[in-house]
């Protein structure tokens, strides 16, 4: 068989070695043994620099694979201990930072056909590192993106991003300007565990502070690279990394990474806004539509019956105090009765503002005695006079309580409402407990069958 | 004289516990025993004739494996138990097991390559490897060993038989008992140890191209099904084609060849034939683009094959004649020889050994590692030749 065709055999096989892995350590792996299988050479190494990235041939550990950093470009010679002399060849996979594919064979010198393969095999080995590494570079975005676009918490998106940034660049530092200081940075390089940041002067990395001076990319020759990060179009901070031994920093990549934290702070402070927009104005408690959504969440647990506690709230004689003190009185109050809803409940309970005078409450988990407790603490802390410009304002509230059961979210607010106006119905200043399946009314303190 | 010495003793005895014991002390035929061989028969009980061997020989190390026929002198036998004892102070060992390989053959060879470690300093060495011959991907265990040792330490060895009964082999280290396991002794000695390998398979007509592979099993050639493509080559008679028996009957003289820089290398076709299928065996390592070649061979060629190959090993020692022969055939090979061809063989073996001592077995695979990385083969004899 001619010599030509069973090189572009040997590079086939290679090929198709080398791209059945996903992981680049094991394709390495499997590359430097079929290299050297392919040549019969006992000794395959890929080096970077002086660096044995990966090796067969000499024993396990064997500092004897330094003397292959030693093999001279092209075709030679080298002695090896335990082999003796044996001939080598020498290929870069590409840039000089990408490595070389060093082959030792005992005995023979490789011929000039053999070293022409051993050049071909080291660029086959080339190309697919840089094709896995971009493949790597992917999936690392694309799970970002997907935890960007599932709305995960900000510091878990950018602890992702940091990792995998770490993972493709090696390490990298996040600097955000520091919001309380301008002068200063918060700096994280990520890693396990919720982020870490320490404030630095910005002036301790000129690079860093350039980039975010001027908005645009820095870099040291060959050395550190600084891109700008951005949040809503405003210049907020760095992403900076330095090349590891031997390898040049890929900016692009680097880039990707920086537009990637860009992408995350811009869609946190977006849905910043948009969770304010859902709040009320007045008193900062979520609005009917927020306070309906966070009711489905918590019964699309699937909850036990009884398990959760629904108090709708409805000020009394809240009219009045508009019609006598004014409407700007009113909003004092509704907004200082909302602080007394928070803290009359635990940390974790829900609290809305449905509209005008009607709250809602969500305790979860409760049952009857706790929803009963809550509601008796409601109505004396509303009901306890509110300094207002021009008096002193004072309401009473009626309460509706529904325990959850089998309906859904609409149909437990529906039972709560029509607890509160029975309450009201009564006189108000009281609770009543609406039963399972029918309305139950129970009043006051009492149950009442 | 040497302070190295080889003797073998075999034993037809049908109770395994004094197989052992009779073989062994047959063996034990020098000062300071470092390492005794055992070969059986897969009808043996394992741990019977680990007694028995132990009740000879305390306190020698033991290795040992089932096989496809016992080789010895007096000619190849089944059922027998061959006894080979390596003695003297020229000679160190070191021996280990590492059981269930199946699914971590890498690691497997790795780590028994790491009882090197515990052999003295000598000037040569060889890791000596016993393999349940079931277990699939046995070219890893040789990878792993390599990585571990590189290329200074030569491999050799081979997979444990079970008479073709296919259901089980067993491997012995002292008195311990694998049955999907990899025990192997590392044997330092001051006087060289050469290995020789041949085989007696030649080429039937154009190579074919690998065109389609996975799961260690070649899909297509020459892009058509690999059987039918395999098959074509060699002339094949229809009805091979669609039988599974008369395919696997037709296959075990017909291997697979591998086109490699210094020659072809044998894979054996037989073991797992796949009708419906139509795929071929043929290790993992054979991924697309590989070159192949339908092979085919006769009893004078096979015969010749191992004759070479006991005669290279030797011929490497440069006129030093050896102490002892291990002489590894294939299993598969012995099919093709038939009584009379096995028994051409063993003279032929007995022949180039003269008075140096032999002992071996028919494999489900041997290992041979002198040059390159690679080191299994197929339907190939193996020798080792300790100066």
């Amino acid at each position: 068989m001619a010599e030509g065709a069973l090189a572009a055999q040997h590079l086939v096989e290679l090929l198709a070695t080398v791209s059945g892995y996903d992981d680049e350590d094991t394709a390495i792996h499997a590359a430097v043994e079929r290299a050297a299988e392919t040549v019969e050479a006992e000794v395959c190494a890929l080096l970077i620099g002086d660096t044995v990235i990966d090796a067969v041939g000499l024993p396990e550990g064997s500092a004897d694979y330094a003397e292959l950093a030693r093999v001279p470009r092209g075709r030679g010679r080298v002695e090896l201990p335990g082999l003796g002399a044996c001939g080598a060849g020498w290929a870069q996979l590409g840039r000089a930072d990408e490595g070389v594919l060093v082959l030792a064979r005992a005995g023979d010198d490789f011929s000039v056909a053999e070293h022409n393969l051993i050049r071909g095999m080291a660029k086959v080995l080339g190309l697919t590192l840089r094709m896995l590494r971009r493949e790597r570079l992917m999936r690392h975005l694309y799970d970002i993106q997907r935890l960007i676009s599932r709305r995960a918490p900000l510091a878990e998106v950018l602890r992702a991003t940091l990792a995998a940034a770490a993972d493709v660049l090696g390490a990298v530092e996040l600097f955000l300007v520091d919001p309380d200081d301008p002068d200063g940075a918060l700096v994280t390089t990520g890693g396990a565990g919720p982020l870490a940041w320490r404030r630095r002067p910005m002036g301790d990395d000129p690079l860093v502070a350039s980039v975010i001076a001027i908005d645009r990319v820095q870099e040291r020759p060959g050395g550190r690279i600084a891109v700008p990060v951005h949040e809503c179009g405003r210049t907020v901070g760095a992403l900076a990394a330095d090349p590891l031994p031997g390898h040049r920093l890929d900016r692009d990549n680097l880039l990707s990474f920086a537009e990637h934290v860009s992408l995350a702070l811009t869609d946190a402070e977006a849905a910043r806004d948009m969770e304010a927009a859902r709040h009320d104005t007045l008193t900062g408690l979520p609005g009917r539509a927020l306070f309906h959504e966070r009711l489905r969440h918590c019964l699309a647990q699937r909850p036990a019956p009884g398990t959760i506690a629904l108090l709708f709230v409805d000020l009394d004689g809240f009219k009045a105090v508009n019609d006598t003190l004014g409407h700007a009185a009113g909003d004092l109050l509704l907004a200082e009765l909302s602080g007394r809803l928070q803290a009359a409940v635990r940390r974790g309970d829900v609290v809305g503002r449905l509209g005008g005078d009607e709250f809602a409450v969500v305790l979860s988990p409760a049952g009857e005695d706790l929803a009963a407790e809550v509601a008796a603490r409601i109505i004396d802390e509303l009901s306890r006079p509110v300094p207002v410009p021009g008096g002193l304002a004072e309401v009473g509230c009626s309460v509706g309580v529904a325990l959850n059961g089998a309906d859904g979210d609409e149909d437990l607010l529906a039972r709560a409402d029509m607890a509160m106006y029975e309450a009201k119905r009564c006189g108000g200043g009281r609770f009543v407990l609406a039963g399972a399946e029918t309305l139950r009314l129970v009043e006051g303190a009492t149950l009442v069958p | 004289m040497t302070d190295r010495w080889m003797a073998v003793g075999t034993s037809l005895s049908a109770d395994s516990h004094e197989a052992g014991r009779e073989a062994a002390l047959a063996a034990l035929d020098g000062p300071d025993p470092k390492l005794l061989l055992v070969f059986a028969g897969i009808e043996h009980d394992p741990r019977r004739l680990a007694e028995g061997v132990r009740a000879a020989a305390p306190g020698v190390p033991v290795l040992g494996c089932s096989t496809h026929g016992e080789i010895g002198d007096g000619g190849p036998r089944d059922g027998s138990v061959v006894v080979t004892a390596l003695g003297g102070a020229g000679f160190s060992v070191s021996t280990t097991a590492v059981p269930e390989i199946s699914g971590r053959q890498r690691e497997a060879g790795a780590e028994a390559a790491r009882c090197v470690a515990a052999v003295d300093d000598r000037p040569h060495r060889v890791l000596l490897l016993l393999t349940d011959g079931l277990a699939l991907d046995q070219e890893l265990v040789i990878k792993g060993a390599y990585g571990v040792l590189g290329a200074a330490v030569p491999l050799f060895g081979g997979a444990a038989g079970d008479g073709w009964r296919m259901s089980g082999t067993f491997q012995l280290h002292g008195t311990d008992v694998y049955g999907n396991g990899l025990v192997a002794a590392c044997i330092g000695s001051d006087a060289p140890i050469a290995i020789g390998i041949d085989h007696g398979w030649r080429p039937a007509g154009e190579p074919l191209v690998v065109t389609q592979s996975g799961d260690g099993r070649v899909h297509e050639l020459d892009d058509a099904p690999a059987l039918d493509a395999y098959l074509d080559r060699l002339g094949a008679p229809g009805d091979v084609y669609g039988d599974e028996v008369a395919l696997r009957h037709y296959v075990l003289s017909r291997p697979l060849g591998v086109q490699r820089r210094s020659g072809i290398q044998i894979r054996n076709m037989s073991t797992a034939v796949d009708v419906a299928g139509r795929t071929i065996g043929g290790g993992g390592d054979l991924s697309l683009g590989a070159l192949t070649f339908a092979m085919e061979g006769d009893e004078e060629s096979v015969v010749a094959a191992s004759a070479r190959a006991c005669r290279s090993a030797i011929d490497q020692l440069d006129g030093v004649t050896p102490v002892g022969l291990l002489t590894l055939s294939c299993a598969a090979c012995r099919a093709v020889l038939g009584d009379d061809g096995v028994a051409k063989e063993g003279a032929g073996i007995a022949e180039q050994a003269g008075n140096i001592p032999f002992a071996g077995f028919y494999t489900y695979g041997e290992i041979a590692r002198t040059r390159g990385i690679n080191g299994f083969h197929n339907q190939t004899m193996v020798v080792l030749a300790f100066a």
